[in-house]
């Protein structure tokens, strides 16, 4: 049978600057052509400089708004079927397996953690999660992060600390189990405890939800906890370079001089 | 002593003896015209009053609040919270309080706020607070008027997480008037009854 996987093909992307679209909207392009297949289980890590595209490719994959597809496809391949996800609602892909940590999670006031996690798992499954198992499972979940409990009856991520809401985001990748995960940035503004503990955590969904995942990181030091099998350079828009983990050991050295124009 | 408006039109004058407190809530969420009119005088010294309001306009449907507050005694409390949703085409909300501190009433503690939620284009909402103040000994005054478009961000995050759009934006706009809803002094059945119409004045839409 055919591994599931998340193929990036040929992958062109502008933003709309939107806090110009009333007056004319300005397109700019982003993303020059990327191509990335991630299997199922597989952890790919993307280092490249400040500005270079990174957050637009997660973001396009999620289907954030903000981001134009002007050319190339997005492909997900599940039990052997293939299809683009382009046509597919942000929900619609969530719910087939894809999952986005944004590198600045936002603030939703009104709703708690703990109710948002149980809607969303519920839109996940397909059914609502069982009423005696689910705040175990919660409980459980914090634990394993360290999290102060309270957290889950506070508005979400309103008046979360940094690493707060790096936390949440991650005690949401271990309830909802996606096929694949997209980290952006994860480990920023984690100190050096926050960051195993943070790790931990990916390490031990993963080995149950065997997801792929996609981390894209400026730092060698998440890739220490959490072992790539893949290290890929990007710059200006593109994929520069791919190897495996000792990529990101030369990186860690020279940085990206070579690969900025 | 508490009161309640509830979709309906309505004109109401309240006078506030020594050490009276009153609570009061306004709901305009039904789908025909509503226009409000408060007045309250703050005639006794440690007089107190909150006012909480939840509106809802939807498409053609002009929603009115007029607020007004006089602080004509000293040590007096007023705090109010107005919070609305615009969604439809030409659903229009007007929103105007005033609270005017007397000479004589020192130690004058208050605070008004409007604020709108537009959930869709070809809305509009005018929020005109007022605040006059005539004596120098004020514990707090203070007044804060805000009308923001629908958060994509906040949708897309919902959505993010499999969540479906009608789901997200009802959990967004339930949130949004959640602190009012929790502030007033309401009982369950009635949040919960105040949480239904929201649900279901989106619902209409589409
Ligand atoms: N909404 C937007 N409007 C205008 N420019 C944007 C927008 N989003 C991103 N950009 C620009 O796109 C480029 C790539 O940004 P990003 O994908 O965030 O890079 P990275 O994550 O690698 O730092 C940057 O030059 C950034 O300023
Ligand atoms: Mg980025």
């Amino acid at each position: 049978m055919q591994y599931d996987k998340l193929e990036v093909v040929d992958l062109c992307v502008s933003v709309v600057d939107n806090r110009r679209a009333y007056v004319h909207a300005e397109e700019k392009e982003i993303l020059k052509g990327v191509n990335l297949v991630i299997n199922r289980d597989e952890v790919h890590a993307i280092m490249g400089p400040n500005g270079s595209g990174k957050s637009t490719l997660a973001a396009s994959i999620a289907g954030a708004p903000g981001y134009k597809i002007t050319s190339g496809d997005i492909l997900l391949t599940l039990d052997g079927n293939t299809q683009s996800i382009l046509d597919l609602t942000v929900d619609a892909r969530a719910r087939a397996g894809i999952f986005l940590a944004r590198q600045t999670p936002t603030a939703v006031d009104g709703i708690t953690l703990s109710n948002f996690l149980r809607t969303a798992k519920t839109a996940i499954d397909g059914l609502a999660p069982n009423v005696c198992t689910w705040i175990k499972e919660l409980d459980a979940a914090m634990e394993h992060l360290k999290m102060d409990k309270s957290l889950a009856s506070r508005s979400l991520n309103v008046g979360f600390s940094g690493g707060e809401k790096k936390h949440a985001e991650i005690l949401q990748l271990e309830i909802l189990r996606p096929k694949f995960a997209i980290l952006d940035e994860t480990d920023s503004g984690l100190d050096v405890d926050a960051l195993k503990t943070v790790c931990d955590e990916i390490n031990r969904t993963k080995l149950d939800a065997k997801f792929g995942a996609l981390l894209i990181t400026h730092y060698t030091h998440i890739l220490e906890y959490v072992e790539p099998d893949f290290v890929h350079v990007f710059a200006d828009g593109q994929i520069v370079e791919s190897g495996g983990s000792s990529l990101a050991k030369k990186l860690e050295i020279s940085g990206y001089a070579e690969y900025i124009k | 002593m508490l009161d309640k408006i509830l979709n309906q039109n309505q004109k109401k004058h309240y006078t506030l003896e020594q050490n009276q407190a009153l609570d009061l809530f306004v709901l305009q969420m039904h789908d025909r015209d509503c226009e409000v009119d408060i007045r309250i005088d703050l005639t006794g010294a440690d007089a107190s009053v909150n006012i909480f309001g939840v509106y809802f306009a939807s498409a053609g449907q002009v929603i009115r609040n007029r607020v007004v507050v006089n602080h004509n005694a000293p040590n007096c409390t007023s705090n109010i919270l107005y919070k609305g949703a615009l969604l439809g085409e030409n659903a229009r909300t007007h929103w105007d309080g005033s609270v005017y501190i007397a000479e004589n009433a020192f130690a004058a503690d208050t605070y008004e706020a409007n604020r709108n939620l537009l959930l869709s284009q070809g809305t509009s909402a005018v929020s005109v607070p007022n605040l006059e103040i005539l004596t120098g000994d004020i514990v707090r005054a203070g007044h804060a008027s805000a009308t923001g478009r629908f958060d994509d961000e906040q949708l897309f995050y919902l959505m993010s997480r499999g969540i479906d759009a009608k789901t997200a934006q009802k959990l967004i706009v339930r949130g949004f008037f959640e602190e009012v809803v929790q502030n007033a002094e309401l009982e369950d059945f009635e949040q919960e009854e105040i949480l239904k119409q929201l649900e279901r004045k989106i619902d209409a839409v589409r």
